[in-house]
């Protein structure tokens, strides 16, 4: 007891300390007030400074303008954890910030022709115009080429100094206004999230670090894009998570690249959550998934400079919660889910943009294990799992009697994609410098081949190709013309499936070296007898979904 | 320059053409039946009226056959006395943009173990995103532990006098959700302007704000909402008015502040609640808030506040028969301290009576907790009706004890320090729903719920800092079974000492007692079923501007 009643009077004590003098900052030290007939030998005790710091940064107590509620422009949630970070709104001395709004779109008209028939009456064989295109050609499929982009806003919103810089991005891929019915996950709203850290360089070594919500790509072809075909050959993660890149150079040529990543989601779909179009159809039975990815390279400075990457992604999910049967994907018992895996192992090589032109080539080796139930990393246009098990390992597996067995997802795939642009403008006026401001003749060859093995029977062995080449004329300052073919061969088992397609441009730009671009395009599709389009579209060569053959479009595009 | 003359020279007609248009009338006054003069005026006035649309010529756009794309869908503004989108105002120098925000985004792995057998294709080790814990926003067991998605664009275009504000708000990033759930992308979330009056009178000072926003009274943090995220007074919502006035007397000023909000619209009968609509519920009335509030400060270091926040509907759609209409009042006091290198302190005690508040939305809300059916899942219980008492007190203290010990010497937080931060929250409840609830075997009437923690954190390095929380939560202080204590040591990065940013690499351990609840599904609710994790790793990158 007494001990308690000590400490009970240290504290009451202290108390008094501390609130003896929280208004006397800025009085008189108590010796000079009290000492007025002091001896006029003893120095004046120093004035002690006021209390106040009106940029006190994170510092608690120097809040002077106080209301009574907190401004709406607060943030809504607990303050910052640690207390060490200046909070929102609280005064400081930055003045190195900066805000830059970034931002690109692309709004595409596209309509296909194709007759009406098995009608009665005169309306068979009458001309009908569809939007969105009936096309084997969608975001991610292998049977898409890419000739005509879809819609794509992104704006950017950045703020930062040189050491760190965040990133909100709002997308979406189709404008409202243009919309024939709201279809509401088609607005992304604030799709990532993220900061990025430029840490100072110590001595040769450079560190970048990315964390929040964002994405990575790896094997992508083009000089600054995944490349013609629109699809990463080795991977690419998304989600919330980090990534932080290592830069070692040994001297002024070679440097040592390696980087590393960890993502995960933000949540699981909830029981209770059906798996409507409204929610991404996504089900309550997947589990939440993470990505693990590692990736190690080599790059060559100088006239050619070159990157070679070895990379490592592991996308796996390990949750037990919410395990009952959806009786949606008949193919798989969720209620005895498996941990489920895709392994991918890949190596690139990339001459970036020289006289030479702009060369990429990537390869990976993709092994899974159920990963019908895995989100959070796209594979070769895949965006889920599911995608993944519909398009490329089929949904239907049997053991070696032919029996279904439970799980889907479960294969092997190689990829192989190559990509080789050159401007001959460039080329031909080497050694002197030349930045697209002249006429110029630019080639591109390009191709994807893969090869599945599966469980299930349909999809075993089989290989898949796609190439094709664009040949780009700019005569002038605002037009030019292009011409594109591809070749597409989705299943080597039945090249009934193959087809080819072909496709003239008018390009219209304001200036040689512009941002914008204005593209008029006809575009035709060679059909095979059996060609059809893959998960989740279903059009064929008959019936009221047949695949359209021309295609007209006007494609607008910028960028800032 | 052109375009100042040339908008001069437009207002000094438009005058010249006003007082014309004054001495015409007065003139026909006199003359009544002069009609010469009244045709005249008339005539002025009708070109008077004209004018604001051609008060800047030189920028108005050429004539076309239609509206550019830009323009806004609406009519015509009110009065027809405001520039029409798009023109240049004379003033347009005086206009400015701002942009400010803040961004929170976690990777989080709650880690348990899987129950029962295990296969060979299946880990004993689970890993779940979001973890499974007892840290729910509107539930009084939150602790804000656990990092949550959080995006805010705050978009400004004002003058000293006005400020357009534009928000836009996420509870998620699209990239990085697993399902889209509309209501956690919630777009623009507030729109309303804010006027700064400073010389409307002598040692006054006003603000005023009108369109869509929220107030939020009893925060007990110095420049955020505190350690618990939590409005212990109350959260105002809706579209409406709020005016707060500063009156200066010597060393004290005087706060007044009133404010008047109500909802936009009203979930329709025969809209069926689902994820999509965020369980929009028919049975809740268009619901209105007034609040008013006192305020005496004293030299900008302390401010005592005296609060009456009052929620209601009375809405014919939603209480059919002889349902009555519903109500929550509080009234609330509170006392905030920035005792410089003292540190700051907040104290603060609300008294909830609620009414019938089935039908009350989210106009008002108490803890976190939304309207009326929020008391009723998180305090008074789902049998209520919404009719119930909550007694709420809460405090939270900060110190930089660096900045105490190096007093009278300066410290502007560019050296090692330690801070530390003490808070508590404690509410009783008081409910119309007397026995344990046969679901959730929880009892409400006269429980006591209580929780307080502490975070001592050690800045060392500029880019370093490390952290410890520690929460102790109890929920009912007669059934120990829903206490619970979380332990969470933080590793936390940023770019210097006193930066807007921070990477937390952060483990919570929860010991939890048996009876601890977690909430599942979609709606989330309380899951007797579920374990919850006792582990948790996060890394939350967060940076503002």
């Amino acid at each position: 007891m007494n001990r308690r009643r000590h400490v009970s009077a240290y504290i009451i004590g202290a108390g008094f300390a501390l609130m003896a003098r929280p208004a006397l900052a800025d009085e008189p030290a108590p010796a000079a007030a009290a000492s007025p007939a002091a001896a006029p030998t003893a120095a004046p005790a120093p004035k002690l400074p006021p209390d106040e710091n009106p940029t006190a940064g994170y510092i608690p107590g120097y809040r002077r303008a106080i209301g009574l509620g907190l401004a709406p422009s607060a943030p809504i949630g607990p303050g910052m954890p640690g207390l060490t970070t200046i909070p929102f709104s609280a005064p400081d001395e930055e003045s190195d910030w900066q805000f830059n709004f970034k931002g690109y779109m692309s709004a595409s008209f596209r309509a296909t022709e194709n007759t009406r028939e098995g009608l009665i009456g005169g309306l068979n064989g009458t001309t009908t115009l569809h939007a969105p295109p009936r096309i084997p050609d969608a975001y991610g499929m292998f049977g898409g080429t890419n000739v005509t982009p879809g819609s794509w806003v992104e704006l950017n919103f950045e703020y930062g100094n040189p050491i760190v810089t965040s990133h909100v991005k709002l997308t979406t891929w189709k404008p409202s206004s243009a919309t024939g019915f709201t279809e509401s996950n088609s607005q992304n709203f604030v799709n990532e999230a993220y900061l990025t850290f430029k840490v100072p360089p110590i001595g040769a070594l450079n560190l970048n670090w990315t964390v929040g919500a964002f994405r990575n790509a790896y094997g992508g072809l083009g000089q600054y894009g995944v490349g013609q075909y629109n699809a990463a050959i080795i991977g690419e993660p998304f989600g919330v998570g980090e990534t932080l890149t290592a830069s070692y150079d040994f001297n002024d040529t070679y440097s040592l690249q390696l980087e590393h990543g960890f993502m995960g989601r933000l949540g699981k779909t909830p029981i209770g959550a059906q798996p409507a179009n409204e929610y991404s159809a996504s089900s309550s039975a997947l589990p939440s998934s993470w990505v693990n990815h590692a990736h190690v390279g080599l790059a060559i400075k100088g006239s050619i400079p070159l990157v070679i990457g070895l990379h490592y992604l592991n996308n796996f999910s390990a949750d037990e919660r919410d395990q009952k049967d959806d009786p949606q994907t008949y193919w798989l018992d969720e209620s005895h889910r498996p941990d489920a895996h895709l392994n991918v192992l890949g190596a690139s090589v990339r001459m970036i943009d020289n006289h030479l032109g702009n060369f990429g080539v990537a390869a990976s080796y993709a092994n899974a294990k159920d990963a019908e139930l895995l989100t959070g990393m796209v594979f070769f246009g895949a965006f889920t799992g599911d995608q993944m098990t519909q398009r490329y390992f089929g949904p239907n597996p049997r053991d070696t009697q032919g029996h279904p067995i439970n799980g889907s997802g479960t294969g092997k795939m190689e990829v192989l994609g190559a990509e080789y642009n050159l401007s001959w403008g460039k080329l031909i006026r080497w050694p002197e410098e030349f930045w697209g401001e002249g006429p110029d003749l630019i080639t591109s060859l390009f191709t994807d081949i893969a090869s599945v093995q599966s469980e299930d029977p349909d999809f075993d062995h089989v290989k898949m190709y796609k190439l094709g080449t664009e040949v780009t004329y700019r005569f002038c300052p605002w037009v030019g013309i292009s011409g594109r073919y591809d070749h597409v061969s989705p299943n080597s088992r039945d090249t009934a499936q193959d087809f080819d397609v072909i496709s003239p441009k008018i390009l219209l730009k304001t200036d040689w070296n512009s941002h914008e671009l204005v593209t008029l395009s006809y575009t035709h599709w060679f059909y095979g007898d059996d060609t059809h389009s893959q998960f989740p579209n279903d059009f064929t060569r008959t019936g009221q979904d047949r695949l359209d053959s021309n295609m007209f479009a006007i494609h607008f595009g910028m960028w800032w | 320059m052109a375009k100042a003359k040339n908008g001069s020279s437009a207002l000094a007609t438009s005058q010249a053409c006003w007082s014309f248009i004054v001495r015409s009338l007065i003139a026909s006054e006199s003359k009544v039946f002069m009609k010469r003069g009244l045709q005249l005026s008339t005539l002025l006035l009708a070109t008077y009226v004209a004018a604001p649309a051609l008060a800047d010529d030189s920028t108005t756009p050429a004539i076309q056959l239609g509206l550019a794309p830009g323009s806004p869908q609406i009519g015509t503004l009110p009065g027809g006395v405001t520039p029409a989108y798009g023109q240049t105002s004379a003033d347009d120098k005086d206009w400015r943009f701002d942009f400010h925000g803040i961004l929170s985004m976690p990777i989080r792995m709650g880690i348990n173990k899987r129950e029962g057998a295990v296969t060979t294709e299946q880990e004993k080790l689970v890993l779940h995103a979001p973890p499974v814990v007892p840290d729910d926003r509107d539930s009084f067991s939150y602790t804000g532990v656990v990092p949550q998605p959080y995006v805010q664009l705050n978009f400004s275009y004002g003058n000293s006098i006005v400020t357009g504000n534009v928000f836009i708000l996420a509870r998620n990033a699209s990239n990085a959700t697993s399902f889209f759930d509309p209501p956690t992308q919630q777009g623009i979330y507030d729109a309303f302007l804010t006027f700064t009056l400073p010389d409307l009178a002598k040692n006054s000072h006003f603000d005023v704000n009108v369109g869509a926003f929220s107030n939020r009274y009893g925060v007990m943090g110095e420049y955020d909402e505190g350690r618990y995220g939590t409005p212990i007074i109350a959260r105002t919502n809706g579209v409406g008015e709020n005016i707060v006035g500063k009156f200066a007397l010597g060393d004290w000023v005087l706060d007044v502040e009133q404010g008047f909000q109500g909802q936009l619209d009203k979930a329709p009968n025969g809209l069926v609640p689902e994820g999509w609509n965020n369980f929009a519920d028919p049975q809740l009335g268009t619901s209105f808030v007034h609040h008013e509030h006192l305020g005496l400060g004293y030299r900008g270091i302390a401010t005592l506040g005296a609060h009456y926040v009052s929620g209601w509907s009375q809405d014919d759609r939603a209480t059919t028969g002889q349902q009555a209409d519903g109500s929550i009042n509080v009234i609330g006091a509170d006392l905030r301290v920035s005792s410089g290198r003292f540190g700051y302190f907040y104290g603060g005690v609300a008294d909830v009576i609620a009414k019938d508040s089935r039908t009350v939305g989210n106009s008002i809300d108490i803890n976190n907790a939304e309207g009326g059916p929020g008391l009723m899942l998180n305090y008074l219980g789902p049998n209520s009706n919404g009719t119930g008492k909550l007694l709420t007190i809460a405090a939270q203290y900060d110190l930089s004890l660096a900045r105490l010990i190096a007093y009278p010497r300066q410290f502007k937080g560019d050296y090692a320090d330690i801070v530390i931060s003490l808070f508590g929250m404690q509410t009783t409840v008081t409910s119309n729903e007397k026995g344990p609830d046969l679901v959730t075997h929880r009892t409400y009437d006269g429980t006591t719920m209580r929780k307080f923690g502490s975070e001592v954190a050690y800045s060392l390095l500029p880019w370093l800092a490390v952290s410890t929380r520690a929460d102790h939560v109890i929920n009912d202080t007669q059934d120990s079974k829903q206490t619970f204590t979380v332990v969470s040591p933080r590793v936390i990065f940023r770019s210097k000492w006193q930066a807007h940013d921070q990477v937390v690499l952060q483990y919570s351990h929860w010991f939890d007692n048996d009876g601890v609840q977690v909430r599942d599904g979609y709606p989330a609710l309380p899951d007797l079923s579920l374990r919850p994790d006792k582990d948790m790793i996060s890394l939350a990158a967060t940076m503002w501007w």
